[in-house]
């Protein structure tokens, strides 16, 4: 029975520069044990490089951290509890896939037997013995979460897991995921496939050109977004007394294809069904529509958009 | 360490390494004994060679064919050790292995002690079969091979196995050092074949004295058991010296570089 702790992963003002350029700036980031924390951001957010440092490949140049209980300079008492597949699968091409899990678990310390237990967890058994050169992608790619899952880790960490995965596999993944997360295991999963993050994750983490945008839950997230709520009245004559209605209420609407979308709570449904009904205006459907999680994302990430990183408001 | 001892005998038994690495080191060992044999003649064997009937006919003779491979055992050896440390930079198979190891040093030694053990291991059944074939092929020359089923001639085997598999190890610290520090095969294998067979060569014709300090000269001295200008345990210490120095910066390398991309 693994200790529990609340938090499996915290930094504070976590930062790595590359000369001028700071790849991760000033992170401070807080993921809760046993949870599934999705860790998104656009292409070169500063995501591997957060993930290399947890795993002491690389050293911050300011700001500290801690995993599982220990600071980050003290990587090697905690990363035997750590499985991590990173910048996606590496292996020896002409070893087996069983070879090669043997060379990761004879190093690590850990007994044979879960190379079978692990293998069969990503179903790739009837492939182990194959060369691993001879592998897809997806195939490449389960048996990195493979050898992630090697020490039976407290704290799984994952740079794009499905990439590559037939839609099955995607599943599969998910549903493995989840067991784990539900048997105890804390799961960073780091994707830019962010219906999968939204599928599977309990926790988000976003972040932006190496600061963090957003922390919470993936709910929380959509949430804060403006819902549509969508109505669509019997008769299209009657959409410009519609618009002119929901105006009158203080949104913003949009009429389009016969139907009025109109920028609101999600409460605030029902009182357009009434006040249509008071205009004598028969809805023949009324739906909201939430944003998803790209949309969210793209909400806060979208330059356009003038929202800036959360350390930029600070300072 | 032990784990990453044994973890490394796991990539070093794959098909490609016995065929490449103890391949490569009985191929070029059977060459030069079947080279040695037929071509010596009682003045010696073409191209400066000062080995002569008379002196196959010795004790020593029976580990002439190994003591005349060396440099070309060493020279794939060399190549072996830099393949196999650049490899984990150019796979990406380090990330891997420091996750599961993050003790560097320990990992580094690890490596290096299998990798020895392997040369070791290449270093003997060469020489084996090199005295097997000498056997087999002496009388196509005519030589006596009374001596070489002395006691004698069995210290003399041994004394050349450990000069052959220390000289080996030190090539093989030069090409993983090289691995390291290039974090390419091609680079590392490149750079350390030039330097030995060419910059060395270069150096020591234009400086005599400073020439034979360098790491491929005192090699050989050790593979030869010493000669007339650098005596054996001369060649030992400077090779610990130099090859030593040339290792520990690696390590040090090793130990503190970040690990990314």
């Amino acid at each position: 029975m693994r200790p529990m702790r609340a938090t499996a992963v915290r930094t504070r003002n976590l930062t790595k520069r590359y000369g001028e350029r700071a790849a991760v700036d000033g992170l401070d980031m807080t993921l809760p044990s046993g949870a599934i924390t999705g860790f998104v951001g656009p292409n070169g957010a500063g995501k591997t490089t957060t993930i290399r440092m947890l795993l002491g490949l690389i050293r911050p140049t300011e700001g500290d951290g801690e995993v599982l209980g220990r600071p980050l300079v003290e990587a090697a008492e905690y990363l035997p509890q750590v499985g991590a597949m990173i910048e996606g699968p590496a292996f020896y091409p002409t070893l087996t896939g069983r070879r090669n899990l043997e060379v990761l678990a004879r190093l690590g310390g850990i007994g044979p037997a879960k190379i079978d237990e692990v293998l069969e967890l990503v179903d790739l058994s009837d492939r182990a013995d194959d060369p691993y050169r001879s592998y897809s992608l997806g195939m490449k790619q389960r048996l990195g979460i493979a050898a992630a899952l090697l020490p039976d880790p407290a704290l799984l960490i994952l740079d794009e897991p499905t990439n590559g995965l037939d839609p099955a596999g995607i599943r599969d993944t998910r549903a493995l995921l989840r067991r784990l997360s539900d048997g105890g295991m804390t799961v960073v999963v780091s994707s830019h496939l962010l219906s999968e993050i939204q599928q599977m994750s309990d926790h988000l983490v976003m972040i932006q050109r190496g600061a963090l945008v957003f922390e919470g839950g993936v709910e929380e997230l959509i949430d804060r977004q403006p819902t549509e709520v969508v109505a669509r009245p019997e008769f299209p004559d009657d959409v410009p007394a519609l618009v002119l209605l929901c105006e009158r209420a203080g949104y913003r609407v949009e009429a389009r294809d016969g139907s009025v979308r109109v920028t609101a709570p999600t409460s605030w449904s029902p009182e357009l069904n009434r006040r249509a009904m008071a205009a004598q205006i028969t809805l023949a459907s009324l739906s909201i529509e939430q944003v998803s999680l790209e949309e969210a994302f793209l909400a806060i990430t979208e330059p356009t958009n003038g929202l800036r990183t959360a350390r930029e408001v600070r300072s | 360490m032990t784990n990453a001892f044994f973890s490394e005998w796991l990539k070093l038994r794959r098909r490609a390494m016995l065929l490449g690495g103890i391949g490569a080191t009985m191929a070029v060992t059977a060459l030069a004994t079947v080279v040695q044999l037929v071509t010596v003649g009682d003045d010696g064997a073409p191209g400066g060679s000062t080995v002569t009937v008379a002196s196959l006919q010795e004790a020593g003779g029976l580990a002439a064919g190994v003591a005349g491979a060396a440099t070309f055992i060493g020279a794939v050896t060399l190549t072996l050790w830099a393949i196999n440390m650049a490899n984990e930079y150019t796979l990406g198979t380090l990330r891997n292995l420091l996750v599961r190891q993050p003790h560097r040093l320990r990992l580094l030694a690890g490596k290096l002690l299998a990798l020895a053990s392997f040369t070791v291991v290449a270093v003997t059944l060469a020489s084996a079969m090199s005295i097997a074939m000498s056997f087999a092929m002496a009388p196509v020359n005519g030589i006596d091979t009374s001596a070489w089923t002395t006691t004698s001639a069995l210290g003399e085997v041994a004394s050349t196995w450990t000069n052959t598999v220390l000289a080996a190890i030190g090539f093989g610290l030069i090409g993983a050092s090289l691995g390291i520090f290039l974090r390419a095969p091609a680079g590392a294998i490149g750079a350390g074949l030039a330097w030995l067979l060419i910059g060395e060569l270069i150096l020591s014709q234009a400086w005599n004295e400073v020439g034979r300090w360098l790491p491929g000269q005192l090699l050989q001295a050790i593979s030869e058991g010493g000669d007339t200008s650098m005596p054996y345990l001369t060649a030992v210490t400077g090779a610990m010296v130099v090859i030593g120095s040339f290792t520990a910066a690696s390590g040090y390398l090793f130990a503190h570089r970040e690990v990314a991309g």
